[in-house]
C-alpha cells in the first residue's frame, strides 16, 4: 500500500517515486503541493483505493503519514 | 493506443511519458472558466496526445475568464467552461427568488460578457464554447425554474450570438453519458468551485476529440461495409435475394434498416460509402438495383470490391482507387477473422465489428459515426459521391489508352480560377483541413483564418474548378499567396489539390496561371517550400519538375524560388486555363 500511494503522490505532482519518501513528503516540503493541487491528489487517491474521503478529513491529507493512516482505515472496512 | 478507462493516476504517467515524444508543432489549447478546471488539463493532453497531436493545454485563472479571453492570441482552440451557477455566487438558488428586473439585469449582463469574450476570441482558430446547464441542480424537478428558464435564454442567445469560429458543445450529452452523480463532486465545489469528476473531464475530453481531429486533418473519409450479416441479415449466397432480411417489417432486418439510413445520412454529410464482400457480385448487384426496399443504392455508393480477393488488397485497392489514404477509412465486417487480417495487414485502417447482439449494432454503428465529424457540410460534399463514380468511369477510359498524355487530351480538360471568393469560405477551410496528400505545407486553417486572408490585401487566395469531359469536380484546388508589401515578392503560403483531381497534370496549368498572375502584378520573384509530413512524399519535388530554382534545405522545408523575368509557360497544351477573377 505505501508503495501504492507514493505512486499515486509521485503521479499527480510529476516526480519519480524514488524522491517520494515517508519524512520528505508533505504540503510543505512538495513544491507543486497546495491547497488546489491537493483536490487532484484527493481525487487519484480515492480513485486508486476504491475509497471516498469525508470532508472533515480532506484537510488534514497533507503529509504521507495522515494520508496512509487515512487510506489503510477505509479500504479495511471495505 | 488509449487504454480503455484509464484511471486518473495513469493518465498522468501516460501523459507525462508522452510529452517526451511529441512530434510537430505544438497545438496550443486553452480553457477559460468561471469555476475551477485544472483537472482537465492532464486529461486532455492525454486524450489528444494519443492521437498524435502534440496538444499543449493550458488553464486561465479562476473567474477571470474575459481577462484571460484576451491573452488568447496564440491560441489554437479556446474551450470555454462557463457554469451558470457561479455567474454571481450561488445563482442555483438565487435565480429562483431574484425579482423579474433583477433577473433581466442578469441576463443582459451575462449576454454582455459573452459578446464580449467571443469578440476577444475572434482571432483565436477554433472556440469550443459550452452550452449552459442546470441539470446538475435540477433534482429532477417536474416544473421550470427561473434557473432553468434563465439558462434557456442564454443558450438561445448563444446560437445566435455565435461567431463561425466557435462551435456549441451540448455538454448535457456529457453529464448524461457519465451521469449526474459521477459528473460532479460537489464537496469541491462548495468548498474550491471545482465541479466536475476525473470521469467527467475524461468522457468530455472523449466527446470534444472528433472537432479537434477535424481541425487537425484526422477526419475519416470513407466506410466500407461488408454486405452480409453487416448490410443485411443472411448470406446472398446461400440464402438468394428473397432470402435476406434488411426491412423494418421483418424481425432480423429491422437494425440493418437503422444502420443503412445512418450510412445514407453520412453519405449526405460526405462521407464515402463503399462495398467490400466476398461474393459473386451479380448477387450483390441485384439486390442494389432490384430491391426496392434496400435503402441504400448504387448512387449512394462510390466503390465496390465485390469478389473472392482477400480483404486487405481489396481495401488496400479502394483507398488506392478513390486516392486516399488507408487512414481515412473505416471497414465494418460482422467477421472477427477478416478485421484481424485487415488489422494485421493495414493497421491504419479503422475496423469496426458489427455485435453478435444484433439489436446492439445501430448503437455501435452511432459511435462510430463521429469519426466522420466535420465542421463543414458543404456543396461539395452533396455532390462527391457522384464524383468518385465519374472518377471511376475516367479510370475505365484510361484503361483504353496507350499513353498518358492521349489519354489526358481526350477528357477535354479546362479549369476554372477564382480570386479571394468569400462565398466559398468554409469549403476553402475544408480543403487546407483534409487535404494530405497533394499538399505542399499542409498549413491547416479554420474558417476564420480564411476570411481573414480575404480581408487582407497583402494574401490572395486562387481556387480552381477541374472540367472534364465526365463532369465538373467542384473546388479541388487552392493556392494562397502572400505578397510583400514593396509588391516585388510575394511567397506562395498553400498549394494543394484535392485528391479527386490528382492525375490529370492540372496543378502544372493551376500553378502556371498563378505565376502568370502574379507576374502581371508586377511580381518579380516568387518563394514557394515543400515541407514534408507522413502523407505528402508524392509532391516532394514538385517545384523543381515545374523548374524552380532550389534555394533553401532546412530541417522541416525546402525552399525554392522563381525568377519570373525569365519565365516560360509549363502548361500542358491540353488543359485550358479560364479566369474568372476576383468575386
Amino acid at each position: 500500500m505505501q508503495e501504492r500511494i507514493k505512486h499515486v503522490i509521485a503521479a499527480v505532482f510529476g516526480l519519480d517515486d524514488q524522491t517520494i519518501t515517508e519524512e520528505s513528503c508533505s504540503i510543505n516540503t512538495i513544491e507543486q503541493w497546495d491547497s488546489l493541487q491537493q483536490i487532484r491528489l484527493v481525487l487519484a487517491l480515492e480513485q486508486e483505493f476504491g475509497i471516498e474521503f469525508d470532508d472533515e478529513e480532506i484537510p488534514q491529507l497533507t503529509n504521507f503519514s495522515t494520508i496512509q493512516s487515512l487510506v489503510s482505515d477505509k479500504t479495511l472496512v471495505m | 493506443m488509449k487504454t480503455q478507462n484509464p484511471t486518473y493516476t495513469e493518465m498522468l504517467l501516460k501523459n507525462k511519458e508522452l510529452a517526451s515524444g511529441l512530434i510537430g508543432t505544438p497545438y496550443k489549447i486553452t480553457v477559460l472558466s468561471n469555476i475551477v478546471t485544472f483537472q482537465i488539463t492532464d486529461i486532455l493532453e492525454y486524450s489528444l496526445r494519443s492521437e498524435s497531436i502534440p496538444a499543449h493545454v493550458q488553464c486561465g485563472g479562476y473567474d477571470t475568464m474575459i481577462q484571460d479571453s484576451q491573452n488568447c492570441q496564440n491560441a489554437n482552440l479556446a474551450i470555454v467552461f462557463w457554469e451558470l451557477a457561479n455567474c454571481i455566487d450561488g445563482l442555483q438558488y438565487k435565480a429562483n427568488v431574484l425579482s423579474d428586473s433583477e433577473l433581466t439585469e442578469l441576463r443582459e449582463k451575462i449576454k454582455a460578457e459573452i459578446d464580449l469574450l467571443m469578440a476577444h476570441l475572434n482571432h483565436v482558430p477554433l472556440v469550443l464554447f459550452n452550452t449552459f446547464s442546470t441539470l446538475i441542480f435540477n433534482g429532477c424537478f417536474i416544473g421550470n425554474t427561473p434557473f432553468d428558464t434563465l439558462c434557456d435564454e442564454l443558450n438561445e442567445y448563444i446560437k445566435t450570438a455565435k461567431p463561425h469560429n466557435t462551435l456549441l458543445i451540448d455538454i448535457n450529452k456529457v453529464i448524461a453519458q457519465t451521469g449526474i452523480n459521477q459528473s460532479i463532486d460537489l464537496r469541491y465545489y462548495y468548498s474550491s468551485k471545482a465541479l466536475y469528476t476525473i470521469d467527467f473531464y475524461r468522457n468530455y475530453a472523449e466527446f470534444i476529440l472528433p472537432a479537434i481531429k477535424a481541425v487537425n486533418g484526422q477526419t475519416k473519409k470513407a466506410l466500407i461495409f461488408d454486405c452480409d450479416n453487416t448490410l443485411w441479415h443472411g448470406t446472398i449466397g446461400e440464402d438468394g435475394g428473397e432470402g435476406i432480411e434488411h426491412t423494418a417489417h421483418t424481425p432480423h432486418g429491422v437494425v440493418y434498416e437503422e444502420v443503412q439510413s445512418l450510412a445514407q445520412y453520412l453519405n449526405r454529410q460526405g462521407t464515402i460509402i463503399g462495398l467490400c464482400s466476398k461474393n459473386n457480385p451479380d448477387d450483390v448487384e441485384n439486390i442494389l438495383e432490384e430491391n426496392p426496399d434496400m435503402v441504400l443504392k448504387n448512387r449512394h455508393i462510390s466503390i465496390k470490391k465485390i469478389n473472392w480477393l482477400d480483404k486487405a488488397s481489396n481495401v488496400l485497392q479502394i483507398a488506392n482507387d478513390l486516392n486516399i489514404g488507408t487512414e481515412s477509412l473505416v471497414m465494418i465486417d460482422d467477421s472477427p477473422f477478416e478485421l484481424e487480417y485487415i488489422a494485421q495487414t493495414i493497421p491504419s485502417v479503422t475496423g469496426v465489428l458489427v455485435p453478435e447482439k444484433r439489436h446492439l449494432y445501430p448503437q455501435i454503428f452511432r459511435k462510430t459515426m463521429r469519426h466522420f465529424f466535420s465542421h463543414f457540410s458543404t456543396a461539395e460534399d452533396y455532390s462527391k459521391t457522384e464524383q468518385y463514380a465519374q472518377q471511376r468511369l475516367r479510370n475505365q477510359v484510361k484503361a483504353s489508352f496507350s499513353s498518358l498524355e492521349g489519354y489526358l487530351a481526350s477528357l477535354q480538360l479546362s479549369i476554372m480560377i477564382h480570386e479571394d471568393n468569400p462565398s466559398i469560405i468554409p469549403r476553402i477551410a475544408q480543403l487546407t483541413q483534409k487535404t494530405n496528400q497533394f499538399n505542399l505545407t499542409t498549413n491547416r486553417y479554420t474558417e476564420n483564418d480564411i476570411f481573414r486572408f480575404i480581408a487582407d490585401p497583402l494574401h490572395t487566395i486562387y481556387t480552381c474548378t477541374v472540367q472534364d469531359r465526365f463532369g465538373n469536380s467542384g473546388i479541388t484546388g487552392l493556392c494562397i499567396i502572400k505578397t510583400d508589401a514593396d509588391k516585388h515578392r510575394a511567397v506562395i503560403d498553400s498549394f494543394m489539390l484535392s485528391c479527386r483531381v490528382i492525375g490529370r497534370t492540372v496543378e502544372y496549368a493551376f500553378l502556371d496561371a498563378i505565376v502568370s498572375l502574379q507576374k502581371n502584378h508586377g511580381i518579380t520573384t516568387i518563394q514557394a517550400s515543400y515541407r514534408e509530413t507522413a502523407k505528402n512524399r508524392q509532391v516532394k519535388d514538385f517545384y523543381r519538375h515545374c523548374g524552380w530554382m532550389l534555394a533553401e534545405h532546412n530541417d522541416d522545408s525546402v525552399i525554392y524560388l522563381l525568377e519570373l523575368k525569365n519565365y516560360t509557360s509549363f502548361k500542358p497544351n491540353y488543359i485550358e486555363v479560364h479566369y474568372a477573377g476576383k468575386n
